[in-house]
Formats: C-alpha cells, structure tokens, sequence
C-alpha cells in the first residue's frame, strides 16, 4: 500500500524536478509544446481522479480536457508555491465538484428526469479470481456494496479518499488540491471510512 | 481512549499522519472494533485502487487538450472583435459630439448678445432753442428715458437760465 504519509507523493511520473520547472516555465511563456509535455506526462492521474469520481469515460474526458484548459489559462497564476500536480489536481477537483453542483441543479430543476437510472458501473471486478461461481458472486457483492456506500458520500469526502487511497497525497498535499485546512482532510478521510465501514456491515 | 478516537488515530496510523508517541500509545489501547475497521479499510482501499481507469492515450488526450484550447481562443476572439467594433463605435460618437460642442461654442460666441442688440441712446439734440436733454434708464421698468427741458418751463427753465 502506498502509505507514503507525510512524504511527498512519487507524482511525477519519474521526470527530473529540474525537466518539469522547465516545462513549467516555458508554457508560462506560452510555449504549447512545453505543455503538451505535462499534460502527457500528469494526464492519467487527472484522468484517474475525474474518473472514479464520475464514473463514466466519456465525460471523465471532456471534464479532464476542461480541466487541462483551465491550466493553460491560469499557467501565469501558479507560482510554484505547491507542485505542479497538486496544482493541476486542485483545478480538476474544482472542475468535477463545479459540474456536480451544476448536474444537481439541473436535476433539481429537470421535470421530465428519467426514473430509476442507476448511476453507470464503473468497471468490471477484476480482482484475484479462484474460478468457483460461488467466490465470483460474493466478489461481486462486495464490489457492489462497496460502490454504494462511496456513492452515499459526499463529493468532497469521496475525493479526500481518492486522492489518499489511490493517489497517495499526503494530507498537506490534499490539503492544497482542495483549498482547505490538514484538519478537515484528516477527518474528512477518517468521515469516509467509518461511513463506508458502516454500509458494509453485513455484507459478508 | 475512547473507541471513536481509537479509530481516529488508526485512520491517520493508516496514511502515515500519526506521530510516533500516539503510535506506540494506539498499540497498546485494547480495542474489539479495530481489527474490523482495519481490514474494511484495507479492503476499500484496495477496491478503489482495482479500478481498472480507460484513460485515453497521452496524444490523444493532448490533442483533446490542444482542440480545447483552440476552442476556447476562437470563443474569445469574437468577442475581442465585437468590442473592438463597439470601441470604435463609441470612439465616433464620441468626437461628433466633440465637434458639435465646438461648432456650438463658436457660434455662441460670434452671436451678438442681447444686451448688445438692445438699441442704446446716449446722446440727443434737440432742435428747440435753449433746451438741454437728459437721456438715462428707468430702474422700474428698464425703459429708456429722454429728458428735454426748455427755457419756459417755469421754475426749473428760470433756473436754466
């Protein structure tokens, strides 16, 4: 497990500190070859963030390209204060939450919504596979009642924990992407795994 | 400790946020709910990182990217040539107004004015012998008062005198 803590997370894709503030710094000149080089070099990881955040492909891509846009805007904003990819992951954030918070205003104000649509699966579980039907089936149990406890949590808990679980940020670094305090990142993740813990009694 | 707080700390022990101290302290704690809560989040973590992600390929998603960026450039600049449009525009009337002030002004001040077309009288003769005029303004009405006085005029003619 990527219990890395309080050490800086290996986000950047094995690319020399130096190779990246160059980069940095030529897009900042407005050199789109320079930032053709970071988005090719951070995109999977904004795009694994997006991603399991909104669970389907095609509009993890189209929010993930908003996201790399807003970056091309803003270049001359970021001043090296956090690295890049925190940067680059607070903007995503605020990208996908904006766009939640749109969806439910539009859900809010839709009359015609359609009935029962389930959100989309994310993926199929492809986990350690023993061939018996029987272990198969409670995998998929699990794996189903896992992606319904994470789709009661709010947004902003739901990327706390991705952001931690998956990406390895570090408290401090979440922190930044999220613009907001250790404190509340700290009890937002402890917040998400108690609720999901909950959902999951019973299961087995 | 309480089980709540127990938790807590193991949540942060888990991503490597806990201090030593409260460390070794966590360990020693007796505790019913921790293992389960450890091996649930154990296995949340796993399931979140097993997710297998169709991210596109970097090109292609540099090329997603770039077609934004061009995208959101030809958005802006319709609008940066509509403003130049109305600049100019505002640019026109502003000095067609400029210019009627002037040419206003100019006539104004080459217009004669009223107390200048009002006929003044400053002198008159009279034809009748021994007789003087008096010319001045009324305060009352603002009229224009011619004073003749001749030599018969009693008291004030023998004056004249």
């Amino acid at each position: 497990m990527n219990n890395s803590g309080t050490e800086s997370s290996n986000a950047d894709e094995g690319i020399a500190p130096e190779t990246l503030a160059r980069w940095v710094s030529r897009a900042q000149a407005g050199d789109e070859d320079a930032f053709g080089e970071l988005v090719k070099t951070f995109h999977g990881r904004v795009f694994g963030v997006i991603y399991r955040m909104v669970k389907d492909a095609e509009d993890a891509r189209e929010l993930a390209q908003q996201t790399w846009v807003k970056a091309w805007q803003r270049l001359g904003s970021y001043k090296g204060d956090a690295q890049f990819f925190t940067w680059v992951y607070r903007i995503a954030v605020n990208t996908v939450l904006d766009e939640g918070r749109r969806a439910a205003r539009r859900k809010e104000v839709s009359l015609d919504e359609e009935p029962g649509r389930e959100p989309q699966a994310a993926v199929e579980w492809q986990g350690p596979d023993d061939g018996r039907p029987d272990r198969q089936l409670e995998r998929e149990e699990i794996r189903k009642a896992f992606e319904a406890a994470l789709d009661g949590l709010s947004a902003e808990h739901r990327v706390a924990l991705i952001l931690r679980e998956v990406e390895g940020l570090s408290y401090r670094e979440i922190a930044q992407a999220m613009k907001c305090r250790t404190g509340t990142v700290m009890s937002r993740i402890f917040y998400a795994r108690r609720y999901v813990q909950e959902r999951m009694k019973g299961v087995r | 400790m309480n089980e709540r707080k127990q938790l807590e700390w193991l949540s942060r022990q888990r991503d490597g946020e806990l201090d030593a101290a409260r460390a070794a302290r966590l360990e020693h704690e007796p505790s019913a709910t921790r293992a389960e809560a450890e091996r649930v989040w154990s296995e949340l973590g796993e399931h979140l990182r097993s997710q297998p992600v169709p991210a596109p390929t970097p090109e292609a998603m540099w090329n997603d990217v770039r077609r934004g960026i061009r995208l959101a450039q030809a958005e802006r600049e319709p609008a940066t040539h509509a403003g130049g449009r109305w600049s100019w525009a505002v640019a026109m009337v502003a000095v067609l107004f400029m210019l009627a002030v002037g040419i206003f002004g100019v006539r104004m001040w080459m217009a004669p004015t009223v107390e200048a077309a009002i006929p003044r009288v400053e002198w008159v003769e009279a034809e009748l012998p021994g007789s003087s005029a008096m010319v001045y303004e009324d305060e009352a009405s603002g009229a224009v008062v011619i004073w003749l006085m001749t030599p018969d005029a009693g008291a004030s003619g023998e004056e004249l005198k």
